[in-house]
């Protein structure tokens, strides 16, 4: 690799910063930023998959701590998750095959990046502009629907007092698999909403649980990917773990002085101006239209 | 390295003066025959490695002319072409090669053009037209191959892995000669051939032959060698390296 390791530790350490500052995982930014640094698309989701293992084992030792963890919710997540991986790494293979990987990757993450991105500016926005009108609505759970309720092969959860079919947190798991082997992000800011309406899951069991499923489908992926692909690259994820730790603890000393929601702007104008770019890249007709590539 | 350097330059000297004397004193009117030697045999890469140059010496008899290949390992390789669909550039065409070496370099004494035949330069793989790549093509895209080949080349040439054109042929005397392969830092790894061809008025006359091995080493070169060859068990080991410095992150922060 050509790229120099203090680019990619700084790269590790925004990350880290933004990360300790929203409480969110941050792969969603990484894998774009080594697409723009020139690491090949298929590596930088490769190694992601292998970077999320880190920093969920991290995050899930201190719910763990705190007994937040529903084990039993989270293993049958896994088995979903499973699933979801061995299909998504078959796609990744498939679409690698016929050059489209790249740009799969590509437009996976301008819809990603695009709807969060705009979802949160317009929420920031209207924070600061209407601070007074908080949402009161009531929100609906889904778990409640009909549909959800009368799905076979019910089991109990204790730790979470439910009572439901192990298709709903299984299809959720998949759901998860799927975006940790296409993607590479562990894609817990989807997870987390879908576990609480969805399932009906307590709020204070939800980030734990989805962390401990993440590790042991993200392990998963980068066995495949490993195995299959070869697009780990451990130095890569190394530099990228040591530069999230050194940035997180920069970013929750900086949560206590920011202003919440005018950080939450500028995040959402960073995931945006990310978007965009590769929007662009699609866009701009390429100095050399063709390209090279071992097959 | 430089020490080595000056005792072959050394030993040219002695040898051209040898020579010279061999000449002049007339009992001898063969010149000498045609060989090649390296300066290395092989080349390290390690992760500080910057590009570096193999020098290669040689004798040829009077009124001959030398080209040198220096070709590395082939592997295959697919060339993809974008086009616009609607707003966007895409991959739309591909073409499979199934033999492109990951290194070439070549030197000739005289023009490409006038030392041998198109033909003979292509059997003995002599010059960047010569170099056939074993496209996968169906019949009737003749046409087509002709471009992903020259965008092969080309993109190759941007890497610095292929030459822009013929290295030089350095003339210590009539019969003694060098050549310095200037090569860069992201020279593949492998079994490197190096090829010398003697050819007078055009027919070839002898050629000699020299292995080159190109091997990483040190931290990085295994972690690859690991991963290429073992990619289940560095899959393993990379989780097992991810839990630690995980569970070492945590630790870290709890401290505080």
């Amino acid at each position: 690799m050509a790229i120099q390791a203090e680019v990619i530790l700084a790269l590790g350490i925004f990350v880290g910063v933004i990360s300790g500052l929203f409480g969110v995982g941050g792969g969603f930014l990484i894998t774009p930023f080594l697409i723009f640094l020139g690491v090949p698309p298929v590596v930088a989701v490769g190694t992601q998959a292998n970077q999320i293992i880190a920093s969920s084992l991290t995050g899930v030792l201190s719910h763990w701590k705190n007994g937040n963890v529903d084990f039993r919710m989270g293993t049958v997540m896994l088995i979903g998750g499973i699933f979801g991986t061995t299909i998504g790494i078959g796609v990744f293979r498939i679409l690698e095959h016929f050059g489209q990987i790249d740009l799969t990757i590509s437009i996976l993450y301008i819809l990603l990046l695009g709807s969060i991105g705009s979802l949160m500016l317009v929420e920031s926005l209207k924070a600061v502009f209407f601070p007074s009108k908080t949402d009161t609505k009531k929100k609906k759970y889904l778990y409640q629907h009909p549909m959800f309720r009368n799905l076979p092969w019910k089991i109990r959860f204790p730790r979470s007092r439910l009572y439901i079919s192990v298709l709903l947190p299984g299809g959720i798991g998949f759901v998860g698999g799927l975006l940790v082997s296409v993607m590479g992000i562990g894609g817990g800011f989807l997870l987390v909403p879908a576990m609480i309406y969805f399932l009906g899951m307590p709020i204070l069991m939800v980030a734990g649980t989805s962390l401990y499923q993440i590790i042991f489908t993200s392990a998963f992926a980068t066995i495949m990917h490993a195995t299959f692909n070869q697009t780990v690259d451990l130095l890569l994820a190394l530099i990228l773990i040591a530069g999230g730790v050194i940035g997180i603890q920069v970013g929750m000393v900086l949560a206590r002085k920011i202003q919440g929601t005018q950080a939450r702007a500028i995040l959402a104008l960073i995931i945006l101006a990310v978007a965009f770019k590769l929007i662009g890249d699609l866009l701009i007709e390429p100095l050399e239209h063709y390209t090279t590539g071992l097959s | 390295m430089m020490y080595f350097i000056r005792y072959l330059s050394f030993l040219c000297f002695v040898a051209a003066l040898v020579s010279f004397f061999n000449q002049s004193s007339g009992f001898a009117q063969d010149t000498p025959e045609f060989s090649l030697d390296l300066s290395l045999d092989h080349v390290d890469i390690t992760t500080s490695f910057n590009g570096s140059q193999i020098i290669l010496y040689g004798s040829k008899p009077n009124n001959s002319d030398v080209a040198i290949t220096l070709v590395g390992p082939s592997r295959a390789m697919v060339v993809r072409k974008k086009d616009q669909v609607g707003p966007f550039w895409i991959n739309v065409d591909s073409l499979h090669f199934y033999n492109v070496p990951t290194y070439y370099d070549f030197a000739t004494s005289i023009p490409e053009s006038v030392i041998s035949s198109s033909e003979t330069l292509a059997s003995l793989k002599v010059g960047l037209n010569s170099l056939d790549f074993s496209p996968s093509y169906t019949p009737g895209e003749e046409q087509n191959v002709s471009y992903f080949e020259e965008a092969l080349v080309r993109n190759k040439q941007v890497e610095q892995l292929f030459p822009l054109q013929a290295e030089t042929i350095e003339y210590i005397n009539d019969n003694f000669f060098k050549v310095v392969f200037f090569i860069p830092p992201q020279l593949p790894t492998g079994p490197y051939l190096i090829e010398g061809f003697l050819f007078r008025d055009g027919e070839l006359i002898s050629r000699k032959s020299q292995k080159l091995i190109v091997a990483q080493t040190g931290l990085n070169a295994r972690l690859s060698d690991f991963a290429n060859n073992y990619g289940f068990l560095y899959g393993i080991f990379s989780i097992f390296v991810a839990l630690i410095s995980g569970w070492a992150a945590y630790q870290a922060g709890m401290r505080k």
